[in-house]
């Protein structure tokens, strides 16, 4: 009898540890997209609209009291915003992964069109309006055959009317912002495309885990080169005057030739790159993930400075008015001086900086995504000496 | 946690991704080959918990026991302290038979979170992956991302079609039933063995519906050894697959108001 109820109560502790504490409340930090007035917030089931002036929510997608697909969505990846359209990739009901794409009204949040990428989501009641991707996963004998997983993970990117985005279904994507109608699909990559596509000219420009750099005709889709980096890539590209760089899981900053993809140098990192360098003035700055901070020539990848100022540091820094503002695990949003790298100053907060600071330059802040923090998205002067607002939505 | 992570993540993460290197970047296979390590490692504490448990049952099952119970039904101290007197008479510590079985908590818990952090099916999880890697085992940044997929399964994401966790549920319940412990005639004894292997089922069945089916692996494969492991020093009871009751308490028992025990 004692040996059984032990048993149970042991049965108890693990499932309380595994669901509980061994697993995280979401599976990725939030998604952030900005304009000149508002920032559009990837907060796990809706899509807020949140004014950078105050902080206060102007709308949120979907709507208090509207129809939502069965199991609910959620929103992780950064928005792709223009003046006149805001285009936002779901990871898909519970655990479905069976992701959806939605065109928004920048001013009210209204939904124009929406685009699905299995059966499943097609089939749904509150889907039936949306269009179908070409290369929709497809029921055979009323069951998916391969598994689905067409989850939007690294976020959108919006030029000239055309949305283009990696998914976790190993494909990409360019799609017509106006009315979400496919104009290609790219479907080399063997892993899943965690970043947003960067665009250069004619091209776009991809990182894949696959540990390749794709560089795509933007006009066609059709694959221009292809560079094997020799590890996985989770972040994407920067480009600037013919030359892209990207970090890599290999512990590597590499620049390349944009046109040919060919290196031109490289230079070593204590420990993974995981996101897009930032390149202001000649000069990237990026992070590995033990938590040094690098400053490094765009020209030659001669280093100008590195400072080990932060615990385990995921994001990329943002960097303006001569500070490099770097958010870490444990919570600290630092200003390191860009001439130096000595800290200018420090504050914390609650949770995990895991997302990218974001400049809002006309209010003059540094915006932060607080991982299981107190508020979703906090608002920092320039200066870091106070917080301008905090935003926390209601439920 | 650090200490947590380690003594047993770390260790497990990156035995999970040698042997991924290993054996052909086939998760599915490695799964199922590092699940025999891990049972072979801990089949001493495993079998010490089964040797326990017999000898308990059949403890509880002897006419001693049965007329210590009969004898002080009206007074539990009393019962109590004969059963303790049974115990140390025939050398058994009950600890013997829970400790190890706890002690293996602690591993399931470990291999199921490197399992998730391993898949690294989300950014949260490969963050935490990057987290555990040891730097000096060569080329094992290399391995990422691992292969997941198999058959119709993304081994990252739960099975959409439920096979995975019918198969963990009729494992899970067969193993309970296969390596039952003599009968009791203690009916509140049977009562808690049917309803452990009924909770077990179900939890199992519940971990395999809600997480990523490369567990599920980690289960069916585990609840398969388990059965090969009993077999080995003990009769498999084939015959309480389909049994949903164990035992059927003895009259005397019942007389003096033992509960019932459902067939």
């Amino acid at each position: 009898m004692r040996l059984s109820w032990t048993y149970l109560v042991a049965l108890g502790a693990v499932a309380v540890v595994t669901t509980g504490c061994g697993a995280a409340p979401t599976n990725s930090w939030l998604g952030l997209g900005l304009d000149d007035e508002h920032a559009y917030l990837a907060g796990g089931t809706h899509i807020y609209a949140v004014s950078l002036t105050d902080g206060k929510e102007a709308w949120r997608f979907p709507k208090a009291g509207a129809t939502v697909r069965s199991g609910g969505e959620t929103f992780l990846a950064d928005p792709g915003v223009s003046t006149d359209m805001i285009v936002v990739g779901s990871w898909g009901p519970g655990t479905s992964h069976s992701g959806a794409v939605y065109g928004l009204d920048p001013a009210t949040g209204d939904q124009k069109w929406c685009l699905v990428f299995d059966d499943k989501a097609a089939t749904e009641p509150e889907m039936a309006n949306c269009q179908k991707s070409p290369d929709a996963t497809a029921f055979v004998l009323g069951v998916f055959l391969p598994p689905i997983d067409n989850r939007v993970v690294g976020g959108v990117t919006l030029q000239d009317g055309v949305a283009y985005f990696g998914m976790a279904n190993n494909h990409v994507y360019a799609v017509d912002a106006t009315d979400g109608t496919v104009k290609w699909i790219f479907d080399q990559p063997t892993h899943p495309v965690w970043a947003a596509p960067v665009i250069d000219g004619d091209r776009v420009l991809v990182s894949s885990f696959d540990h390749s750099v794709y560089a795509i005709d933007r006009a066609t889709g059709n694959l221009v080169w292809q560079q094997d980096m020799g590890a996985a890539l989770a972040g994407g590209p920067v480009v600037a005057d013919g030359t892209l760089f990207v970090g890599t899981f290999g512990n590597k900053l590499v620049a390349l030739d944009s046109a040919s993809g060919a290196e031109r140098w490289s230079y070593t990192t204590n420990y993974w790159v995981w996101d897009t360098p930032t390149l202001v003035d000649g000069v990237l700055y990026f992070s590995d993930l033990q938590g040094t901070v690098y400053a490094v020539t765009a020209a030659d990848g001669s280093e100008v400075w590195r400072q080990a100022a932060s615990g385990f540091t995921r994001a990329a820094p943002a960097v303006t008015n001569g500070l490099v503002y770097v958010g870490d695990h444990n919570g600290n949003l630092v200003g390191l001086k860009t001439a130096d790298g000595s800290e200018s100053w420090r504050q914390t907060v609650k949770g995990q900086l895991q997302a990218t600071p974001r400049i809002a330059p006309a209010q003059g802040l540094v915006l932060i995504l607080p991982y299981q923090g107190d508020a979703s998205v906090t608002a920092f002067t320039l200066d870091g000496t106070r917080v301008a607002w905090a935003y926390q939505p209601t439920q | 946690m650090d200490l947590w992570n380690t003594l047993i993540i770390n260790p497990m993460v990156n035995a999970l991704l040698f042997l991924y290197g290993l054996l052909f970047h086939n998760l599915t296979l490695t799964i199922v080959v590092f699940t025999v390590i891990i049972r072979a490692i801990t089949f001493p504490l495993t079998y010490q918990s089964q040797k326990s448990q017999k000898k308990m049952a059949e403890m509880q099952n002897s006419p001693e026991w049965k007329h210590v119970q009969e004898k002080y039904a009206k007074d539990k101290d009393k019962l109590a302290q004969e059963q303790m007197k049974m115990w140390q008479a025939a050398g058994y510590n009950p600890l013997s038979g829970c400790l190890p079985l706890v002690l293996q908590f602690p591993i399931l818990i470990g291999m199921y979170q490197a399992i998730t952090n391993a898949i690294a099916a989300s950014p949260i999880q490969l963050y935490n992956l990057s987290t555990h890697l040891y730097s000096f085992l060569p080329g094992v940044t290399n391995l990422l991302p691992l292969d997941n997929t198999f058959l119709w399964l993304n081994l990252g994401l739960p099975d959409p079609y439920y096979v995975m966790p019918i198969l963990v549920a009729a494992t899970s319940w067969v193993q309970s039933k296969v390596m039952t412990p003599p009968p009791s005639t203690d009916p509140q004894m049977a009562q808690s063995t049917q309803m452990t292997a009924l909770m077990s089922t179900l939890m199992f069945a519940w971990f395999s519906l809600s997480f990523a089916s490369g567990l599920s692996i980690y289960f069916i494969v585990g609840n398969i050894l388990g059965i090969i492991q009993y077999g080995m020093t003990n009769p498999l009871k084939w015959e309480n697959i389909f049994s949903l009751g164990l035992s059927t308490p003895t009259p005397a028992i019942e007389a003096k108001g033992g509960k019932k025990s459902k067939r």
